[in-house]
């Protein structure tokens, strides 16, 4: 568990030149930020990615896959790490290009040191909550699996407003069995009211539409 | 008089005109046609002339030969009537014979042509006979019945005989004629002297005479009575076979004397009772003489024709090569000179006026599309130069700022290790020793691009500054005018040549040329005036000076005017003047700036000459 607490983040860092990853390091060390360094988009690629809160310092000018590629890549295999590019030179066009992709930051090389961590905070606070969003839907699609076929489809009915006197007559059960039912959905999708379950319904997208 | 004389000088003065082809060709052709034309005049009315001539003489002569045949026959005919009737009476022993020889005698003195009266009977006996010369006798018996005169003239009732000379100077020819019936035949001896003094008489021309010939083709008559003496038989000659062959009655021959031959023009006409010929002879020279003077005439009046239409082509081809001279000469100017303003200056509404027009009218274009191109190629230049300064600065920026990122980010590490409550001292150190690791490599990176600066001397060469000037002046030239800029360069012939390389020197003298140009923009209450001059300095220098007119250099800004970044222009970059003077300090070389005279900056370049006999 103490491992576990330890790594609470962590920060790759991708960068050709040896002494700026180093000393990106070194800076992120100071302040307790844990990071990894590679030398090429390639070798990051290599990697297995831990799964903890994190972000990538990109570089975007590197020899082999550039940063911009890089970014483009990762979209692809559906991977939304937060990505701080740095660049020598930029320009504007390849500024746009990587703030629409998704880019948290575009840093103008040399940076204040402050200019850095506030990006990497800012990623790692992302990828934190994208991280929670993801881990609520996952917890709601296992609770939502756990019903049976028959509470799923109460489920939807009853959050699409339907009473459970309609319900009954729709499934030619009786009144009784929906609300058995309609309990036991409540119970295994934790939700205190209905309310919170026609929230549910909607991020699942299991709401039937009112007819 | 004098003004004529040189104006006939300068159009009789083609020998530069003969350079070309045109001016040959022109006139040749138009001299062969005059030529032509007048020679076909003068060969028909020569040829025209000889027919007639040659007609009218003939006919002359014809005349002449018929006259004095007509003559001669005449003359024999009196003779023959005067012997006639001595003839009606046959010769009787009578006593009226005194009476007879009387009337005979009488005879001889009527006709002075008869020398000798004879008298014969029917049986050939000479019965009477008087003479001029000698006794008379009568009845002196002798036979003559043999003799042609007798029996000839008692056949034919008249006897010619042939010619014979009395003491080989007079001819004299028997004429004897026969009474009818029993009747005597008289005899006379006819001397032709008359004949002959008759035909000395005829006169053709200067150097023509008349003869006469026999049946026999002897020559019984002609002018030099030597000839005739001579007894000479002309019947070979060819008018006298022509003759008695009775071909037409003119021929024109070539006589052929014992020691000459000339041609002559003859006319005959037959004396009819003694088969004589009567010719008439002119020499084809005197004959012809009016036809040479004729011919002379139109040889004379061919070539003064010939002459005034060499001179008139002369002066035409003149007006015509000349002005085509002029194009061609003012074209080769402007191909030279580039210039395309000039303009010819040729009036005229004529083809070549056309000509001249269509061409000012081209150059127009050409200097229109010139200038367009030219303002294209500066802005070119421009953009080029700023594009290539922009790679530059790109890749400066990027080798630099990547050791100052890892500068700052150790330095903000090693900060945040001293900072916590508990110093991690080693990491700072760390840090402190990747700061200076990276100091040193930006240095070092700077030291790469200044030395590569320097080291790029592999294109250098020996050049004449003063070329690139004129380039430079002659790329800008389009700029100039639409700025209305005037130029003045003031270039040393001699200019040493400098080692350098020709693009970099090209762009400084570009940039400073630009600048000046930019800098006179705003004037509009004086002259606009590009000065560019170029001088050796002291040994070994070469001094290159742009000035302008413009408004000058604030004293304030003298000393940054070649600082990077430094710029008084709101386009500007402020690279121009710094990179310029870097380029000229690497060529060894000094560029600063002065104030002018009056108004405008001078820019100075000084660079050091390429020593004598130093090549690569």
């Amino acid at each position: 568990m103490t491992d576990q607490s330890e790594v609470q983040s962590l920060i790759f860092i991708i960068d050709d030149d040896k002494s700026l990853r180093e000393g990106l390091k070194r800076l992120f060390q100071s302040v307790g930020l844990q990071s990894e360094v590679f030398a090429s988009a390639s070798e990051f690629l290599q990697n297995k990615i831990p799964d903890v809160p994190s972000c990538i310092v990109l570089d975007v000018r590197m020899p082999g896959l550039s940063g911009l590629d890089l970014q483009a890549e990762l979209d692809n295999a559906n991977i939304h790490i937060p990505i701080i590019f740095m660049t020598g030179h930029g320009d504007i066009p390849m500024t746009v290009r990587a703030m629409k992709a998704g880019a948290v930051e575009f840093l103008a090389k040399p940076f204040r040191d402050q200019e850095i961590l506030d990006a990497v905070q800012l990623g790692l606070k992302r990828d934190r909550s994208r991280r929670e969003n993801e881990k609520a839907a996952t917890k709601l699609k296992t609770s939502f699996e756990s019903l049976t076929p028959r509470e799923q489809e109460i489920m939807g009915l009853v959050t699409a407003g339907l009473m459970n006197k309609q319900i009954a007559g729709k499934l030619g059960v009786s009144e009784i069995t929906v609300k058995v039912h309609r309990g036991s959905v409540m119970q295994k999708m934790d939700a205190r009211s209905l309310a919170e379950l026609v929230r549910m319904a909607e991020a699942l997208g299991v709401r039937s539409t009112a007819s | 008089m004098i003004g004529r004389a040189r104006k006939l000088a300068q159009i009789l003065d083609t020998t530069a005109l003969f350079r070309g082809r045109l001016f040959p060709k022109f006139v040749a052709v138009f001299t062969a046609v005059v030529f032509v034309a007048l020679l076909a005049n003068a060969t028909f009315e020569t040829l025209f002339s000889y027919q007639d001539r040659k007609a009218s003489l003939i006919r002359i002569q014809q005349e002449q030969a018929e006259a004095a045949a007509g003559k001669i026959t005449e003359f024999f005919k009196d003779i023959e009537g005067q012997l006639r009737w001595t003839t009606y009476q046959p010769w009787t022993m009578a006593a009226s014979n005194q009476q007879r020889l009387n009337s005979w005698r009488l005879l001889l003195r009527q006709v002075p042509a008869i020398t000798e009266l004879a008298l014969l009977d029917d049986a050939g006996k000479e019965r009477l006979q008087v003479s001029r010369l000698g006794l008379d006798a009568l009845d002196s018996q002798i036979d003559f019945s043999t003799d042609p005169k007798f029996f000839e003239a008692k056949a034919r009732k008249a006897y010619y005989g042939p010619v014979y000379f009395r003491h080989d100077s007079e001819p004299y020819m028997t004429l004897a004629l026969a009474g009818v019936g029993n009747a005597s035949v008289s005899v006379a001896e006819v001397n032709l002297k008359f004949i002959w003094d008759f035909v000395s008489q005829i006169k053709v021309g200067e150097h023509g005479h008349a003869y006469v010939v026999d049946a026999q083709g002897r020559l019984i008559a002609h002018p030099d009575i030597s000839l005739v003496l001579r007894n000479i038989n002309l019947s070979n000659l060819p008018q006298v076979q022509a003759a008695r062959a009775g071909l037409p009655q003119s021929t024109q021959v070539t006589e052929d004397e014992e020691d000459y031959s000339q041609e002559v023009l003859t006319a005959y006409s037959a004396i009819a009772p003694l088969n004589w010929l009567m010719f008439v002879e002119l020499p084809i020279n005197e004959a012809y003489a009016p036809l040479y003077y004729l011919i002379l005439r139109a040889s004379i009046l061919l070539i003064v024709g010939l002459l005034l239409a060499f001179l008139a082509d002369l002066f035409l081809a003149r007006r015509i090569v000349q002005p085509l001279e002029q194009l061609e000469k003012f074209a080769s100017t402007v191909r030279e000179t580039k210039d395309y303003t000039l303009r010819i200056d040729y009036r005229g509404n004529d083809e070549i006026g056309r000509l001249a027009v269509a061409f000012n009218g081209m150059l127009s274009e050409l200097s229109v599309a010139r200038e367009r191109e030219s303002s294209n190629h500066i802005a070119l230049a421009r953009a080029s130069r700023l594009t290539m300064l922009g790679t530059l600065m790109a890749s400066i920026t990027h080798e630099i700022n990547q050791p100052l990122a890892a500068i700052a980010t150790n330095a903000g590490a090693g900060m945040r290790f001293l900072a916590r409550a508990n110093p991690d001292i080693h990491e700072a150190n760390a840090a402190l020793k990747e700061i200076d690791g990276n100091a040193h490599r930006a240095s070092e990176v700077i030291k790469n691009i200044r030395s590569t600066f320097n080291k790029d001397t592999h294109d250098r060469a020996l050049l004449n500054i003063n070329y690139i000037v004129l380039e430079v002046l002659a790329l800008v030239h389009g700029e100039l005018n639409k700025h209305r800029i005037s130029v003045e360069s003031e270039l040393l012939q001699d200019l040493p040549q400098v080692r350098a390389d020709r693009i970099q020197i090209q762009q400084v003298i570009l940039n400073l040329i630009i600048n000046a140009v930019e800098a006179m923009d705003l004037v509009k209450n004086r002259a606009r005036v590009l000065r560019v001059t170029s001088e050796m300095q002291e040994p070994g220098n070469a001094l290159i000076t742009v000035q302008d007119t413009g408004a000058g250099i604030d004293p304030k800004d003298m000393d940054q005017i070649f600082d990077a970044f430094f710029t008084t222009k709101s386009s500007g970059m402020g690279m121009g003047l710094s990179i310029c003077r870097s380029i000229i300090e690497i060529h060894g070389g000094q560029l600063w700036a002065s104030s002018g005279l009056g108004h405008g900056a001078v820019f100075n370049i000084r660079l050091p000459v390429a020593k004598a006999g130093v090549d690569e």
